[in-house]
């Protein structure tokens, strides 16, 4: 067999470079569309927002240089079953994104993460300068382990508070009662930890009133217990959920 | 074990047409044990492989194929049944994508030193550094880590590279798991995250100690064998160094670009499985059950090992995690930052890769003392 046949009739399959190429470039793409549409909140910190961008940036500029070569060069290697099952493990991520658009973490991630469980009174060391803006979840959780921050922040027994988050069922609220949940995000999701606020709204409760994971914006007054802070509203208002669902 | 060599050509290689002795040409020829003999300058190399024929077979476009449909049904399927709608399964893909994401860009920035190191350095330069003696290249090798602002995802490739090129496979190990402990990014986020309880000295000073320490006798420990025993082989991976000397600057290019690809082909994939393993033990194990443990230090310690091997998180981001564990111990919480980065569960699965088998549970076998030990002595400075 010539050489040229021998060569030619081994190049029946996919040529690896350009697959590379291709699965770099498509991920490229992918931070570009998460960085342009703003999607990037959903699964990303403000910390690190740049990934996205760099990510575009650095990913595309990888295709291209693996790809030049791929065109230039005679000398073609086809792609193995082993690198075609990485190629399809390295775009699973993607496919989860299509098949389930807009996910977001809610009560099931909410009761899974809690450190230990909805104000559950753990002896919490709370940061000692507390910070400023508005009143925050974080800062009634802290607030209801240390006195001192609660001071400094003026959070007090009848504090008027405005809070908008998802509906969550912590079992160790009594009947009646839910709680309000944001979770707070420092650099991506999986680092996301959630605050809640029990909420008491005044009279009886249908519980199918406020199913798990409806998001709500209430108004109201804190009320201090031994156990931490809650939440009795003077409004209770359906909203849809907010382009950026976490807080920072 | 059975010696298989993938015939690779080399690109740009300048020489002449010289084949494999008693072989016909053909790129991801497969030669049977005992054709050695070749011209030293020939235009192969060899790599040896341990996967399996079939896996390294070229040209498997059916198989690609075949997986490909499967998994664009298997989306339409979930899309169809309205899976994507249940809670834990949109818990798993938020987890899942967010670690995806944030560790990717790193993958590559990881692939790009390494390709660089394998390229662009000169071997003398690894032949200089070999010549040091061992108690010298360990915490030098360490430190390095502060130059090198990577996290542990990226470390992986660079130290794997390192010891290909003739690093010591200890300084190699060093180095790897003090990078994402000591560089400077993971240093500023400790101290920001720490600044509220005043504890920002503290906490990076003791993450840079331990990590140190960590380093060291985890390089030492694990660094006895040669990097032949060390290392896993990689079916697929473009050929190793030597020859690069004899090639023109855009030949140097292509090859930088195929290490560059094969790298973040590699290491990306597992990557992906370990963000896959993460995200299913986030989403599956309730954090409470081990929270329940944390108020003795050295069972607070250990459940915090526990938990940074089942968040995996990356170490830029984690201390702004530790510092919210506020029900644990504050050595609890360092062993949390030094275990982390470490071990966890994507990098078992990007050890089990790059490293060959026992390596993750020799790796444990010393980690988790050495961290519960500096964690409580740590507890027992601060406290």
């Amino acid at each position: 067999m010539s050489r040229g046949a021998a060569r030619a009739s081994s190049h029946r399959g996919f040529d690896r470079r350009a697959v590379r190429a291709g699965a770099l470039g498509l991920w490229s793409l992918v931070f570009a569309w998460l960085w342009l549409s703003g999607e990037m909140t959903r699964y990303l910190g403000p910390r690190t927002y740049w990934v996205a961008p760099f990510g575009a940036v650095a990913l595309g500029v990888a295709a291209v240089v693996t790809a030049v070569p791929a065109r230039r060069s005679a000398d073609r290697s086809d792609l193995s079953t082993a690198d075609g099952v990485r190629f399809g493990v390295l775009l699973l991520p993607l496919m989860a994104i299509v098949a389930v658009p807009g996910a977001q973490l809610g009560s099931q991630a909410a009761a899974t993460k809690a450190p230990s469980g909805v104000l559950a009174g753990a002896a919490a060391a709370a940061p000692g300068a507390p910070a400023s803006g508005p009143i925050g979840f974080r800062d009634i959780y802290y607030a209801g382990q240390s006195e001192s921050y609660a001071l400094e922040r003026g959070l007090a027994d009848g504090t008027g508070v405005e809070l908008t988050g998802f509906v969550t069922h912590p079992p160790s609220l009594p009947e009646g009662s839910f709680a309000l949940t944001r979770f707070y995000v420092s650099c991506c999701a999986a680092d996301a930890i959630p605050y809640s606020v029990p909420v008491r709204p005044p009279g009886p409760v249908v519980p199918s009133a406020y199913p798990d994971d409806q998001w709500l914006e209430i108004r109201g007054r804190l009320g201090q217990l031994d156990t931490g802070f809650t939440l009795s509203p003077h409004s209770i208002t359906r909203v849809k959920a907010p382009d950026d669902p976490y807080l920072y | 074990m059975v010696l298989r060599l993938r015939v690779v050509r080399s690109p740009g290689w300048e020489g002449g047409e010289e084949g494999v002795e008693g072989g016909e040409e053909g790129p991801g020829r497969e030669w049977p044990e005992g054709v050695l003999a070749m011209p030293p300058h020939a235009n192969v190399s060899a790599v040896a492989t341990t996967e399996s024929p079939a896996l390294s077979r070229p040209g498997a476009f059916p198989a690609v194929a075949v997986g490909g449909s499967l998994v664009a049904a298997a989306v339409v399927a979930v899309r169809l049944a309205g899976m994507g709608g249940h809670p834990v399964v949109q818990s798993f893909v938020v987890v899942f994508t967010s670690i995806v994401v944030e560790a990717l860009p790193f993958i590559l920035l990881g692939a790009l030193v390494a390709a660089g190191i394998e390229v662009f350095v000169p071997q003398d330069a690894f032949d200089r550094v070999a010549r040091f003696p061992l108690g010298l290249q360990l915490p030098a090798a360490a430190l390095g880590g502060f130059a090198f602002p990577v996290c542990e995802c990226g470390s992986v490739p660079v130290a794997r590279r390192l010891i290909a090129r003739g690093m010591h496979p200890a300084s190699g190990l060093a180095f790897m798991l003090a990078a994402p402990i000591l560089n400077p990014i993971v240093l500023a986020s400790t101290v920001i995250a720490y600044r509220g309880l005043g504890l920002s000295f503290q906490m990076a000073a003791g993450r840079v100690l331990l990590g140190l320490a960590l380093a060291v006798v985890a390089g030492w420990a694990l660094g006895g064998d040669s990097a032949a025993e060390l290392l896993k082989e990689r079916p697929g991976e473009p050929p190793p160094a030597p020859y690069r000397s004899a090639m023109r600057a855009p030949a140097r290019s292509a090859a930088f670009a195929d290490h560059l690809a094969a790298d973040f082909f590699f290491m990306g994939s597992f990557v992906v499985a370990g963000a896959a393993l993460a995200a299913a033990l986030q989403t599956v194990i309730p954090q409470s059950l081990v929270a329940g443990l944390a108020r003795t230090p050295v069972v607070g310690s250990l459940a915090l090992m526990g938990i940074a091997f089942v968040l995996s998180l990356c170490s830029e981001a984690d201390a702004f995690v530790a510092v919210s564990l506020t029900q644990f111990p504050i050595g609890a919480q360092l062993a949390f930052l030094v275990f982390g980065p470490a071990v966890d569960a994507k990098l078992a699965l990007l050890y089990s890769a790059s490293f060959r088998r026992r390596f993750v549970g020799r790796l444990l076998i010393v980690t988790v003392p050495v961290v519960l030990a500096g964690s409580l002595w740590f507890e027992a400075l601060v406290r």
